[in-house]
């Protein structure tokens, strides 16, 4: 069957008052189609402009393809169906598929705390920094609060050295000389300073205590002669950075250049360069590189590290030995308790089999993280019920969060109680639809119960659930919610590290990126992440491949 | 009864029965323990007034509802917010997700076009990997977004809202298609002839009769979001905004065992909702879940 792009089906019908009709091609129909592409063009206009400025060209990139997308599908008519899936194929395109290039770009980046901006938002932040010249002309200050907008302050100003000339008053934005100001009804006090102006009135110390902290961010004067406050004196303050050329800086206030080094503004000359390279300033202090920095891609630099640095390539494979580990020991585990109790229940002569077995789906319908956290409870050291059951019976109770191998039993106990029912459901599903006769084949043969479970059930049975054992198994390699609500990945391997003795490699992702106290590493996080990628690739590649779904998903498109 | 009693001592056929079914009955009964343990123990934390991880009993010393009223009146925890905001976020993600994927599904199952079957299998293929593999770039995305649109930014039910649409369009999308199949086509075609579009056809033809597999998606969708740590985690850093999977996390790192009492109560509320439409719709969620077993 065809695809029939139907714009024309209502126009040659004789009822044309139907909704059909008029919903269906009319012009109420291009009208509103085009009007709402016009809306959503617009909007992709701005938005792609916003981002290019902001030097983020990959996903301004994405999203005016996407646009273009749109657009072609709802004017031309050959691409009719593709209007049906312009808002899914949107959304996976930009909040999938984007996310997906941009971390392996990432991976290849030194994007981090530090360095964790585009060159142009770096270069924007760095250029709006002042700084107050020795040279600069200082006065006294005294503020006043403007009457109609309480969030807007001017300053009086009195000169305090011999380049100051005139006493001045400078809202945000404007600048007059004090002359030009109209006291209107009132005058000046013993210091000079008006007791207030129209539209304003003067602060005393207790008010400017309570803006202490804005008031030497706000920018008074016009924008080319910014005056600023620091400390008891306002002075007319300089921009602090002039960008070259060749993208290095150059610093207005101590004359050190800074040239961007993978990224990161680093001093090339100073006062005092020391044969090595460390720059001083004349205090002899080495001067720090200029923060915010920009990323850059670095090559391969994030995969040698985990490969070649020592501190970095132990724990790592500690963690990825585990999470192999805790994701096949929690399959088996929950596989082998969900087949044995749905053997049990499976006997004819069990009464209330299907009560029993809709009870014990229980811990599967409640949500993981509630479970998790109420398992944390229970296995607590010192106040948990199973520490105090197991230390009433005269043994030391185990060290479920602090010590290294009780906190990984204690996560494959937690799994194994959310786990077990699913497996008894898909258990029981297969072994009922097992041949029989095959048994009275077995039984005729003397095979024993035992025989017959290993040669016949079992074998038969991983066939049947295989793939969702291997799906089982992938879900629990990626199990954040377990590892991450248990113990945070804890206990910590080594300080030099983010990764903890029960993180997976997700966990482990998430500390380097999110973690508090080291700093954020999304460069680095991302590397892990395509670590991950290429083991769930494997694992789904060798899924399709045994039991050949791929054929028949194929088949069934 | 005597013949009973005396053939039960005599007959070793009756007497493996009857052993095996006691047997099977141990295990049953240890495997309830087991279930129902962690939940009988924070039940019963939740009715005890002492409230503590050190001085709950299994029966509660002090009985009442302390507990469930301290949870409620918390400003510290705000607990009926978090419920609320994971109730909402979840609500729309799945209104909207099914909506999503309901117009793909419908296309896949009623035109034929070019790139039709490289389409369906790339929606395919991209659900294989799990969105909390890019949570890094995901977030670094939604930090963008929010720079310009800021009610879709960090921090936010917008952003993470969209964050869980970026899925709509993947296996729930083949689920649906697979039903939208057995519809038969004549309708569509009569409905055609009598001038009805396609949209008509979809909202008022088959949209009604597709209702109960959208409910399924529907569910699973909710089920989804409101369990979902790893993307709520990392997006949501407000206590007010958060939801409830990691606001139910603040009581571990704030005076855990002093809060079990409230922490349990919070837990049962939080967990029900979710338990009553598992089992109510265990038959038609479970067959999903199951398919592939019995298929083999």
């Amino acid at each position: 069957m065809e695809a029939q792009p139907t714009q024309n089906n209502a126009s040659g019908l004789p009822g044309g008052k139907t909704l059909a009709a008029i919903y269906g091609s009319s012009w109420f129909g291009t009208a509103f189609r085009l009007g709402a592409l016009a809306l959503i063009d617009a909007f992709a206009i701005w938005f792609v402009a916003q981002l290019a400025g902001e030097g983020e060209w990959i996903l301004a990139g994405f999203v005016a393809v996407v646009t273009l997308g749109i657009n072609a599908a709802y004017l031309l008519n050959g691409l009719y169906p593709y209007r049906w899936f312009s808002p899914g194929l949107t959304l996976l395109i930009i909040m999938i598929i984007y996310p997906t290039v941009f971390t392996v770009y990432v991976a290849f980046t030194n994007y981090k705390t530090g360095n964790n901006l585009t060159v142009q938002q770096a270069e924007t932040q760095l250029l709006k920094q002042l700084y107050l010249p020795e040279d600069a002309p200082t006065y006294s200050w005294t503020v006043f609060r403007s009457s109609d907008d309480p969030d807007t302050y001017a300053l009086w100003l009195i000169p305090t050295s011999d380049l100051a000339t005139e006493t001045l008053f400078v809202p945000e934005g404007a600048q007059f000389s004090a002359s030009e100001v109209d006291l209107g009804e009132f005058e000046l006090d013993d210091d000079g300073i008006p007791t207030g102006i129209p539209g304003y009135e003067r602060l005393g110390k207790a008010d400017i205590g309570i803006i202490a902290a804005v008031l030497p961010e706000i920018e008074f004067g016009e924008s080319d002669n910014v005056i600023k406050i620091k400390g008891q004196r306002a002075g007319i303050f300089r921009q602090k950075y002039t960008l070259n050329d060749d993208g290095s800086l150059y610093d207005n206030e101590t004359g050190v250049l800074y040239k961007a080094i993978e990224g990161t503004y680093t001093p090339t000359e100073g006062p005092n360069m020391t044969t090595d390279g460390v720059v001083l300033d004349a205090d002899g202090e080495p001067l720090d590189v200029i923060r915010p920095g920009y990323y850059v891609p670095i090559g391969f630099d994030n995969f040698q590290r985990l490969i070649e640095n020592e501190r970095i390539r132990g724990p790592f494979i500690r963690v990825f030995l585990w999470t192999v580990a805790h994701a096949f020991f929690s399959v088996l585990l929950t596989f082998s308790l969900g087949l044995f109790l749905s053997l049990m229940l499976n006997a004819g002569f069990m009464p209330g089999r299907a009560i029993l077995r809709t009870g014990l789906l229980v811990p599967y319908a409640i949500p993981a993280f509630i479970s998790v956290l109420v398992w944390k409870g229970l296995l607590n050291e010192h106040l948990g019920v199973v520490n105090k059951a197991v230390e009433y019976i005269g043994l030391e109770g185990p060290r479920w969060t602090s010590n290294q191998w009780w906190v990984k039993v204690g996560i494959l106990l937690i799994q194994l109680w959310l786990g077990f029912p699913y497996m008894m459901l898909i258990t029981t599903g297969a072994l009922q639809s097992l041949p029989g006769d095959i048994y009275e084949a077995a039984k005729v043969d003397g095979a024993s119960v035992w025989q017959q479970f290993w040669n016949l059930t079992l074998p038969l049975l991983l066939v049947a659930v295989g793939p969702l054992l291997i799906a089982s198994f992938a879900f629990n390699f990626n199990n954040f919610t377990i590892v991450e609500l248990f113990n945070e990945g804890n206990p910590p391997i080594s300080p030099d590290t983010a990764a903890g003795h029960s993180d997976i490699l997700i966990t482990y992702t998430y500390q380097l990126a999110f973690g508090s106290g080291r700093g954020a590493d999304y460069g680095f996080a991302s590397t892990i992440s395509l670590v991950i990628f290429l083991m769930v690739a494997v694992i789904t590649f060798f899924n399709f491949r045994f039991t050949q779904s791929w054929e028949e998903i194929s088949e069934n498109v | 009864m005597f013949s009973a009693v005396t053939d039960f001592l005599q007959n070793p056929m009756a007497r493996a029965k009857w052993g095996s079914y006691a047997g099977r009955m141990l295990v049953i009964v240890l495997a309830f323990g087991f279930a129902y343990f962690p939940l009988v123990w924070i039940a019963s934390a939740s009715l005890d007034e002492t409230g503590t991880l050190n001085t709950q009993k299994l029966i509660p010393s002090q009985l009442g509802l302390e507990n469930y009223k301290a949870l409620l009146d918390s400003d510290i925890h705000p607990f009926a917010t978090w419920m609320w905001n994971s109730i909402k976020v979840a609500s729309i993600a799945s209104i909207l997700s099914v909506m999503v994927s309901a117009f793909g599904a419908y296309a896949f199952s009623r035109f034929r076009f070019t790139g039709r079957r490289n389409l369906m299998l790339t929606v395919f293929l991209v659900q294989v990997f799990p969105n909390s593999l890019t949570i890094v770039a995901t977030y670094l995305l939604v930090q963008s977004i929010g720079k310009h649109i800021s009610w879709m930014g960090l921090n936010t039910h917008g952003g993470l809202i969209l964050v869980y649409l970026g899925g709509a369009l993947g296996i729930n999308t083949w689920l649906m298609k697979g039903f939208f199949d057995s519809i038969p086509r004549d309708l569509d075609e009569s409905a055609k002839i009598d001038g009805a579009s396609d949209w008509l056809i979809f909202w008022r033809i088959i949209f009604p009769l597709v209702r109960p597999v959208l409910a399924v998606v529907g569910i699973l969708t909710f089920i989804g979001v409101y369990g979902d740590v790893i993307i709520s985690l990392t997006l949501l850093k407000d206590k007010d905004v958060q939801t409830l999977a990691i606001g139910l996390r603040r009581f571990i790192s704030d005076d855990f065992d002093q809060e079990w009492g409230v922490f349990s109560a919070g837990a049962l509320i939080g967990a029900i909702p979710i338990v009553v439409v598992i089992l109510s719709f265990q038959r038609f969620l479970v067959s999903g879940l199951t398919e592939g077993a019995v298929k083999g």
